[in-house]
């Protein structure tokens, strides 16, 4: 008798042990939301300017740059790469876009030939890739060479000068614009978000993509060109980073040769925070989009509570360890 | 025949960095000149001392490329407090300033088992903000007489004595790899981490351990960089990850660990130095340099890692 009852409290007591153990790996699993939430929660405690339309509208404009390069970077990841180089390019194509612009008169020939840079850039990294059958070690390296020289092309084109002025009206309304009070720019990179979550959810092609990001040999053996999806995934990083180059002289109306630098760092932590994996294979566009959009809060709340840029750094540098640190809970 | 392709093997590097030096003295009547042998010399020690220091780390298989900001962090404080408490108390702080700044980032790595690359690229972005800000963002010039006695101390006229502290801390750090347990069991954690594990090696407090040594000769490499450029701040040294991870890798120490040594770091930081002065000799405009400093890297890895993976099928 005795045996029965503390045996049925020991059942209680697991049931209750159970479901807290639920509660916590739910929170465990999602913990990228979970700071999601804390940080907009902060937000609307620490500034009453925070639930502002305006400065709502204002970050999604200051995060889109980050978000078209973290979407790009985020392929490389899924293929099990790394691409550092999206920083130069996103230089090399600001650059081109404006300086071609200007010459020739037509913003469409710079965009193309902007979107053509960017494609070549990583098109090289995707074919070194493969010619090395790289994993992310060697593409650490290999796209550390291919940022040098684009970024050495960039400063070439422009002689190391900022280049000012965009022209045409629907060049400038990439950037600035709104349709109903919602900026062009974010529609464009929402956009993309959600065409590449289906592409790689959805699609034979993604899950191809992602297999061989997981296991590159057994997507090998399933007959899977691992080589091929490599290229392809380094080629689209590419185009992303000429699209946000696009994006950005739009909106600050001049290419600069380094308004690259620190971008590929940015679009990797963004990437990283949001809950994709280094080790590939695991992640997408909604992961993206969580941790673009924390990246961006960090930023927009030390900018609304007055804190100095240079302290920013430390802050910024102290929060994003912490949320590495809270994503790694997962894997144990 | 075999001695031949053995010497090729092992000892390329070297030959390689000779081989420049010979034909650049022999065809640029300026190479071999008294002033440009200082400023070639006078420009490795710096980075050389931290390449040492990640030579540690990669061994191990781990990256860091936060010793950019530690060089900036621990030369400002050297900087600020050299006229204060003096020339050896201040060094000796900047170097335990780098230790701790060494450890709290191989602490993240070594014991929460993060991704080295993610961890460093974070704590590089604190570190650099700290800097700036106890330099009020400003440059710390300070034209203390014993840098200024310490820069000018040449040897056979051409070489500053900082390019022997340089050699020095490398032959040490070639002693501890090659001769101590310590040493040799950076290389098994290196080789197989799961097998350093269940030979019941320490691998955590190894890895916090390397950390320790990158911030140490972090430190001491913006300590030495300080004897010729006087003047700290906290934007020092940006591009020192990307300077220096071609030269450890250049040098024949591999990313994925296990192999490599501080000799081989030593003459990859000799080759690529020169290789820059050559290509300044010749002309060739900076921006163009960069170029040409990313085909290397792109041509060394690239040709290293298709010759060892090309018979994979993936």
């Amino acid at each position: 008798m005795k045996s029965c009852v503390t045996h049925s409290k020991d059942g209680e007591d697991m049931e209750q042990k159970l479901s807290v153990k639920k509660i916590g790996e739910l929170i465990r699993d999602n913990i990228n939301l979970v700071m999601l939430i804390v940080m907009i929660v902060l937000g609307a405690i620490i500034s009453k300017d925070f639930f502002t339309i305006n400065n709502l509208m204002n970050l999604l404009r200051r995060i889109t740059v980050n978000g078209v390069m973290a979407a790009g970077f985020t392929l490389t990841l899924l293929v099990g790469g790394f691409d550092l180089s999206i920083g130069s390019t996103l230089s090399l194509c600001a650059v081109l876009c404006v300086g071609i612009e200007k010459s020739s008169g037509s913003a469409a020939i710079g965009m193309l030939v902007a979107i053509a840079a960017g494609a070549a850039v990583g098109l090289l990294n995707g074919l070194l890739m493969k010619l090395t059958r790289g994993e992310s070690g060697e593409a650490f390296l290999i796209t550390l060479g291919t940022s040098m020289v684009a970024s050495s092309a960039a400063l070439t084109y422009c002689n190391g000068y900022d280049i000012y002025g965009v022209n045409a009206k629907w060049y400038k309304a990439i950037g600035q614009g709104n349709i109903a009070g919602f900026p062009i720019a974010a529609i464009i990179w929402l956009g993309i978000l959600i065409i590449l979550q289906i592409v790689i959810k959805k699609t034979e092609f993604g899950r191809q993509l992602v297999l061989s990001g997981a296991n590159k040999k057994s997507a090998f053996l399933a007959g899977v060109n691992v080589g091929k999806m490599k290229i392809i995934a380094f080629t689209l990083a590419g185009i992303f980073a000429a699209i946000a180059a696009i994006i950005m002289t739009a909106r600050t109306t001049a290419g600069s040769p380094r308004s690259g630098t620190g971008a590929d760092f940015d679009a990797a932590i963004a990437s990283i925070i949001g809950g994709n994996s280094l080790v590939g294979g695991k992640g997408g566009m909604v992961q993206v989009f969580i941790g673009v959009v924390i990246y961006g809060l960090i930023t927009n709340m030390l900018n609304l509570m007055g804190v100095d840029s240079v302290v920013q750094y430390i802050v910024k540098g102290v929060v994003l360890l912490i949320a590495i640190c809270l994503d790694n809970l997962k894997k144990r | 025949m075999e001695i031949v392709r053995k010497i090729a093997k092992d000892y390329r590097i070297p030959l390689l960095a000779l081989l420049v030096f010979v034909f650049m003295s022999l065809t640029n009547p300026y190479f071999f000149k008294q002033a440009n042998l200082f400023g070639l010399f006078d420009s490795m020690p710096a980075y050389g001392i931290a390449a040492v220091g990640l030579t540690f780390i990669m061994l191990c298989g781990q990256l860091d490329i936060s010793m950019g900001s530690v060089m900036a962090l621990s030369s400002c404080v050297f900087m600020m407090t050299l006229n204060s408490i003096g020339f050896i108390p201040s060094m000796l702080l900047a170097l335990a300033i780098g230790c701790v700044l060494g450890a709290v980032t191989g602490f993240f790595v070594a014991f929460f088992r993060l991704s080295p690359f993610i961890v460093s690229m974070t704590t590089q972005i604190a570190y650099k903000g700290i800097a700036l800000t106890i330099t009020n963002s400003t440059p710390v010039v300070n034209m203390h007489p014993v840098l200024v006695k310490i820069s000018e101390i040449k040897v056979f006229g051409a070489i500053p004595i900082t390019f022997f502290v340089f050699v020095l801390v490398a032959l040490l750090a070639e002693f501890v790899m090659t001769k101590t347990q310590y040493g040799r069991n950076l290389f098994v954690i290196g080789g197989n981490i799961n097998v350093a594990d269940n030979l019941g090696l320490n691998v955590r407090g190894h890895l916090w351990s390397v950390y320790v040594i990158q911030g140490f000769c972090a430190a001491l490499g913006g300590i030495v960089m300080m004897t010729r450029m006087f003047s700290a701040s906290g934007n020092l040294a940006l591009d020192g990850p990307l300077s220096i991870i071609p030269m450890v890798i250049v040098g024949g120490t591999a990313f994925a660990g296990g192999k490599g040594g501080a000799i081989k770091t030593l003459f990859g930081v000799l080759l690529m130095n020169i290789i820059f002065n050559a290509l300044s000799m010749f002309n060739i405009y900076v921006n163009i340099q960069q170029l040409i400093k990313g085909v290397i890297l792109l041509m060394i890895i690239v040709s290293d890692k298709y010759l060892e993976n090309r018979h994979n099928k993936v």
